[in-house]
């Protein structure tokens, strides 16, 4: 009997000990699987498929044309590459690549400026008339010489010495000593009572003082336009020096900056070449070369666009179908506020990148020194003709805000809310009744629109003009008129123009910048149209000197009003910007390193320091 | 007369007419256009504007006027353009001129080396298919608007042919920007740098961009040469020394190639001469869509722009060079035709 | 005796000449290029003409929500940029072009053949500074000159086609001296003058007829050549402007939209293209049936 259990706990041994194993066995199996086997198998697998994404990203980015080098087609040729001395989008576009400012706008924000070659924020004493910068040391030229406080004066100086005419100097007559030179004869004399007068001050080696001679709000922003550029006083020197009331011909033509990119060559009417500066204060551009090409033929920027020939090029909203092709993304397309910037790219491998409302305003000027415009009847049987949805749904093919006053979307100043008027035949035909019975004019009656010559949506803005006074039948129409553009210039500035089509683009980001030239009788825009509004003269000027913002709002709208019910101007719209661009060319905004990224407001062109070429996101 | 003589005799009868031509500007210049736009712009002050009134005479009468433009002229001095900035005329011609010469040479030789041949083998083979089809071709290029033959070529050639994978020609500029290593011409003669400096694979870009530009400039002038080549040659195998030829049983190619071409060169050649001043007059349309970077373009956006300098200088260079070319064809023409010299 | 009937009878004048015209009008049939010129010519002219009746738009009717359709029934040839009917416009822009170039034509004409006949007529020193001053118009560039004049007098169309007047005589004008030079050696006015003629006599009722003719074929293949001028010109951008129907212009501005939208710009270029070739085919014809060495 003894045996029998003997024999049975033997079997439980073994039956246990086997029981464990396979348990052991299987649980180390599963366990291992999936402790080991499987995530390293998975991590294989992600393994492979990120090395066949870097495959097709580096396939893809081998088929980019020419990567290191950026080729943009643009409508036309600089005037000056001198910042002292130009005045307009094509030569700003490429001084903002290769000089730069004491302070700069800090990323979309056409309000926020922040310090670039100043290494802090200027400290405003003195009732405002006193800033005082701290700059950044360790700063080189293109030619090597460092970059201080004299340079600083030295390159602002030199700007109101040579107070070109047709340039950016009358824009810092606040400064000391400046209104009086600008308006001297600029002789030997002069220079010297405005050096005297002690405008801008070296106090040592790396901090620069600026006096104004009065409290003056828009000045920071002054300081960040392009006419405060900081140039190579080495340079400058070695090639003419500085001669008041005189363009520096070497300079013109040459450039000399602190800028992330240094010149190469600008062959006239043809192209600009820069390169990256490796000695650049900041780590170097990631784009190594940049041509900007002059290619006056739509035709032919298109085409180089279609076939990578141009990573950029410049379209009119008129054209924008080619690009767009009428893509659903477009209807539904959000025109934001700066502050809400979607660089969403469309397309297929174009990319349109609408971002924004431009700091423009388009308009019709009315001329009252031409009778019967003199008459308020008439100018608003015009406002109340003028078809603006058509003008900006078709004709500028959506690229365009509703335009309610003098001051745009998105600056500080606009009011939503100001009167305006719209597109109503029947009020237009009321009102032309009026003016006719008071015996403004006859029947027949024709008067001259012009446009300036190449714009193909001011040209059809007259049309849709001339189609709509034709339809409405009150014995009126316009004459359609293409000029060319320094003779368009030249008839509305002497006042010769009935109605025009023009446009007005932003200096510096403040409500004056508009107020003044639209509203105030001796305003360079104002005298375009003969506009004299008793009382207004006094508003915009006290309006530029108030400091708390809600006050100054308050008069803004006043402003916008008065201007509106006087009905000088038809306000067309306000232009959207946008870039059109290969779908490889990619953005980076980084808040840390203080640069204003791609949609900013207050850029001409493109700010190349931020982008270079490839598919990574 | 003896050719030298007669060579005398044609350079005298120059003068005249480059008189002429100096009157026609000076006239759209001076008369009709403003004066001191030549040398001021917008920007230039008030007593600037005097001293130029001052020192160009503008306030002493027409031929006191006329009499300064001329020794400005001789002395170097055309005026600024402000289609260029307000640069002076002499300067944008030297810098614009190599381009344009370039298109104008390589037109010239595309029409003599597509017309001639295609002339004579419509001749020789007159009313066969070939005969038809070279005369409806030649036809064509006489009725065809040149510019919109070069927006199709470009849309064909350039835009499609990528898309369909094609080589394909470019457009505009004269060399690929992106040619390494870099290449930096010294006279402009992009053909003539790229040999001098043994750049062989720039001469062979400089020549690719140049082949649709001169092909649309000459298009006319091919069409042109091919039918009076044609008819030339009809008329003079018409004619008794031919048939003299043919009888001695002489092979039909060296009847043809040693005489008949031979004569009917020449009034064929009088018609090369006259077809390179209509290249001239072609520049600036096919410049300006080939955004071609020469004289043309320059000449088109200045008159577009009433920029009075610089026509009258465009003006003068390419009458000069018209009439240069109209005179080598005329000594090239009594040296080949002794009849001319002679009689 | 030999019947009257037998006796060959001496044409008069008027008889000889309306029997020659009667054989240019069989050789004109025989040839099918000149016939398909004759048809490309009616065909476009009577369009033109009958534009008012058949163009289903007016020449400056804007549709602006219509803009760049592709052709449909509604719009045979498509819409333009600001969405007029091209089919229409095209129709009256013949109108325009042909009617101008016509204009220019015969008034170059009348000039041409002034100069060329008093060129031909005194001969000698007249002769000399007449052909001087036909080279200065002939040295300097046609094309700029005409964009000259234009630009001075104001880019529209009545100055376009007096500069293209300007530009197009002095070529005419060597011809019909040319022709009047060699046809004053001939025999027939020999004889005229040994009859007794006077020289005013022989030019008007001898030379002169006689010059019609190569004058004629000039002046046709001028026509095509004055088109091409004119469209050229527009499209550079003088002459027509704001929304006109002129068929150069109307290339311009679809040429910036060539790719998408082919249409706008093709169907004027097109129609240059015919009426020109339309009247090169004719004058080419008639060069052919006038050279007497190949009528018979």
């Amino acid at each position: 009997m003894k045996m029998a259990t003997e024999k049975k706990s033997t079997l439980n041994m073994k039956t246990i000990v086997a029981v464990t194993l396979i348990v052991v066995i299987v649980l180390g199996g599963t366990g291992g699987y999936y402790l080991w086997y499987l995530p390293a198998e998975q991590a294989r697998i992600a393994e492979e498929a990120k090395r066949a994404a870097e495959e097709v990203l580096k396939r893809k980015n081998a088929l980019i044309p020419h990567p290191d080098t950026f080729v943009h087609q643009v409508i036309g040729d600089p005037q000056f590459l001198d910042p002292a001395t130009d005045y307009e989008t094509a030569g700003g576009y490429i001084i903002l690549n290769v000089y730069e400012t004491l302070i700069f706008y800090k990323g979309g924000s056409a309000a926020k400026v922040e310090p670039l070659l100043a290494e802090e924020m200027p400290t405003i004493t003195n009732n405002g008339m006193t800033y005082t910068f701290k700059l950044r040391k360790n700063v080189k030229f293109h030619d090597g010489t460092p970059f201080n406080a004299s340079a600083a004066k030295f390159s602002i100086d030199r700007m109101i010495t040579i107070n070109e005419p047709d340039g950016p100097s009358w824009m810092y007559d606040a400064i000391k000593g400046a209104a009086k030179y600008i308006s001297s004869n600029m002789t030997d004399a002069d220079v010297k009572v405005y050096l005297a007068a002690g405008g801008i001050e070296v106090v040592d080696n790396y901090t620069l003082r600026i006096n104004l001679d009065k409290s003056y709000s828009p000045m920071l922003y002054i300081l960040a336009f392009s006419g405060a550029c900081v140039v190579s006083p080495t340079a400058v020197m070695k090639h003419g020096g500085v001669v008041p009331g005189k363009h520096n011909d070497w300079m013109d033509k040459n450039m000399v900056g602190t800028g992330p990119y240094k010149f190469v060559e600008w062959v006239p009417r043809q192209r600009v070449v820069i390169e990256a500066w490796e000695g650049y204060w900041r780590t170097p551009a990631k784009i190594k070369r940049a041509i900007i090409q002059t290619v006056p033929e739509l035709g032919a920027r298109e085409l180089a666009l279609f076939t990578g020939d141009a990573d950029a090029v410049g379209i009119p909203a008129a054209n924008i179908w080619d690009i767009m092709q009428k893509d659903p993304w477009v209807k539904e397309r959000k025109i934001a506020l700066r502050a809400d910037l979607s660089l969403k790219p469309t397309g297929t491998s174009m990319s349109v990148y609408a971002a924004y409302p431009q700091f423009a305003v388009n308009y019709i000027g009315m001329n009252v020194k031409h009778k019967p415009i003199d008459n308020k009847d008439f100018r608003y049987g015009l406002s109340y003709a003028f078809d603006y949805k058509t003008f900006i749904d078709e004709i500028a093919n959506g690229f365009m805000e509703p335009g309610k006053g003098p001051i745009p979307k998105g600056l500080f100043g606009y009011d939503d809310k100001v009167s305006t008027f719209s597109y109503d035949p029947a009020k237009a035909k009321e009102y032309f009744a009026k003016a006719k019975a008071a015996g403004a004019y006859q029947d027949g009656l024709k008067l001259a629109y012009y446009y300036n010559a190449g714009n193909e949506v001011r040209r059809r803005g007259g049309l849709l003009l001339k189609d709509s006074l034709d339809k409405l039948n009150v014995g009126f129409t316009i004459d359609v008129q293409e000029l060319d553009w320094p003779t368009f210039l030249a008839k509305t500035r002497r006042g010769e123009a009935p109605l025009f089509l023009v446009g007005w683009v932003v200096d510096y980001a403040d409500p004056h910048d508009f107020a003044q030239p639209f509203g105030h009788s001796s305003g360079t825009l104002a005298k375009r149209v003969s506009l004299n509004i008793p009382g207004l003269d006094e508003k915009i000027m006290k309006a530029a000197e108030v400091t708390d913002p809600v006050e100054r709002q308050k008069m803004y709208t006043e402003i916008t009003n008065i201007i509106n019910q006087e009905a000088y101007y038809i306000w067309v719209g306000q232009p959207t910007n946008y870039f059109v661009l290969r779908d490889w060319i990619r953005v980076k905004i980084d808040p840390e390193l203080n640069m204003p990224d791609q949609a900013n407001p207050m850029f001409y062109g493109y700010y190349l320091y931020t982008m270079w070429k490839g598919y990574e996101k | 007369m003896r050719l030298r003589d007669y060579i005398v005799k044609r350079l005298i009868l120059l003068v005249p007419v480059l008189f002429g031509v100096t009157l026609i500007a000076f006239t759209l210049s001076h008369v009709i256009g403003d004066p001191v736009a030549a040398y001021a712009s917008e920007r230039t002050p008030e007593w600037q504007i005097k001293q130029i009134i001052l020192q160009k005479g503008l306030d002493k009468p027409i031929y006191v006027q006329y009499g300064v433009y001329i020794s400005d002229l001789l002395k170097g001095d055309w005026g600024y353009t402000r289609s260029v900035n307000d640069r002076p005329v002499t300067e944008v011609i030297r810098e614009f001129f190599p381009a344009t010469f370039e298109l104008t040479t390589v037109s010239l030789v595309m029409i003599i080396i597509i017309a001639i041949p295609l002339g004579i083998i419509s001749a020789t083979h007159k009313d066969k298919p070939i005969d038809h089809v070279t005369r409806l071709f030649a036809l064509s290029g006489v009725s065809m608007p040149v510019f919109w033959l070069g927006l199709l070529m470009l849309f064909v050639f350039y835009y499609q042919f990528q898309i369909w994978g094609l080589p394909s020609l470019p457009s505009g500029a004269r060399l690929d920007q992106l040619i390494y290593p870099p290449f930096t011409a010294v006279t402009g003669f992009y053909l003539l740098d790229s040999l001098l400096q043994l750049r062989v694979d720039v001469f062979l870009d400089a020549l690719i961009h140049l082949i649709m530009p001169a092909f649309v400039l000459g298009y006319n002038g091919v069409t042109v040469v091919t039918r009076m080549m044609r008819s030339s040659m009809l008329e003079v195998m018409r004619q008794d020394y031919i048939m003299l030829a043919r009888s001695k049983g002489l092979p039909e190619r060296i009847v043809i190639y040693r005489h008949a071409m031979k004569n009917a060169m020449i009034p064929t050649v009088t018609m090369v001469g006259l077809s390179f001043g209509g290249l001239l007059t072609g520049a600036p349309i096919t410049e300006t869509v080939f955004s071609w970077p020469g004289l043309g373009r320059w000449a088109a956006a200045a008159i577009l722009r009433t920029d009075f300098s610089a026509i009258s200088g465009f003006a003068i260079v390419s009458a000069l060079v018209y009439v240069m070319a109209n005179l080598i064809v005329d000594i090239l023409y009594a040296f080949i035709d002794p009849r001319i010299r002679l009689g | 005796m030999p019947s009257d009937s037998q006796k060959p009878r001496v044409r008069t004048r008027r008889e000889a000449q309306i029997d020659e015209v009667k054989f240019s009008l069989h050789l004109l049939r025989q040839s099918p290029l000149a016939i398909l010129g004759i048809a490309l010519i009616v065909f476009t002219v009577g369009a033109g003409v009958l534009a008012p009746f058949i163009a289903p738009y007016g020449p400056e009717q804007r549709q602006w929500d219509k803009s760049l359709q592709p052709p449909s029934q509604e719009h045979l040839f498509g819409t333009d940029e600001t969405g007029g009917d091209v089919f229409s416009r095209v129709l009256w822009a013949i109108r325009i072009d042909l009617g101008l170039a016509l204009l220019i034509v015969v008034s170059s004409l009348v000039i041409e053949v002034m100069v060329g006949s008093v060129a031909g007529y005194f001969g000698g020193k007249v002769d000399e500074t007449l052909m001087r001053v036909t080279d200065v118009f002939l040295a300097f560039p046609s094309l700029i000159l005409a964009m000259a004049v234009a630009a001075a007098l104001g880019r529209n169309l009545y100055n376009l086609s007096l500069s293209l007047v300007v530009t197009g005589w002095a070529g005419g004008a060597r011809l019909v001296r040319g022709v009047i030079l060699s046809e004053r050696e001939k025999l027939y006015v020999e004889a005229a003058r040994a009859v007794g003629a006077t020289r005013r006599r022989i030019m008007f009722q001898h030379v002169l007829p006689n010059a019609i003719y190569p004058l004629l074929v000039s002046a046709t293949l001028s026509l095509g050549g004055t088109i091409l001028g004119f469209a050229g010109l527009s499209f550079i951008g003088f002459g027509a402007g704001s929304g006109m129907a002129e068929l150069g212009y109307m290339i311009a501005l679809g040429r910036d939209y060539l790719y998408r939208f082919p249409w706008v710009a093709t169907f004027p270029g097109l129609t240059i293209f015919f009426i020109v070739m339309g009247f090169n085919l004719v004058g080419d014809g008639l060069r052919d049936i006038l050279d007497p060495r190949l009528r018979r």
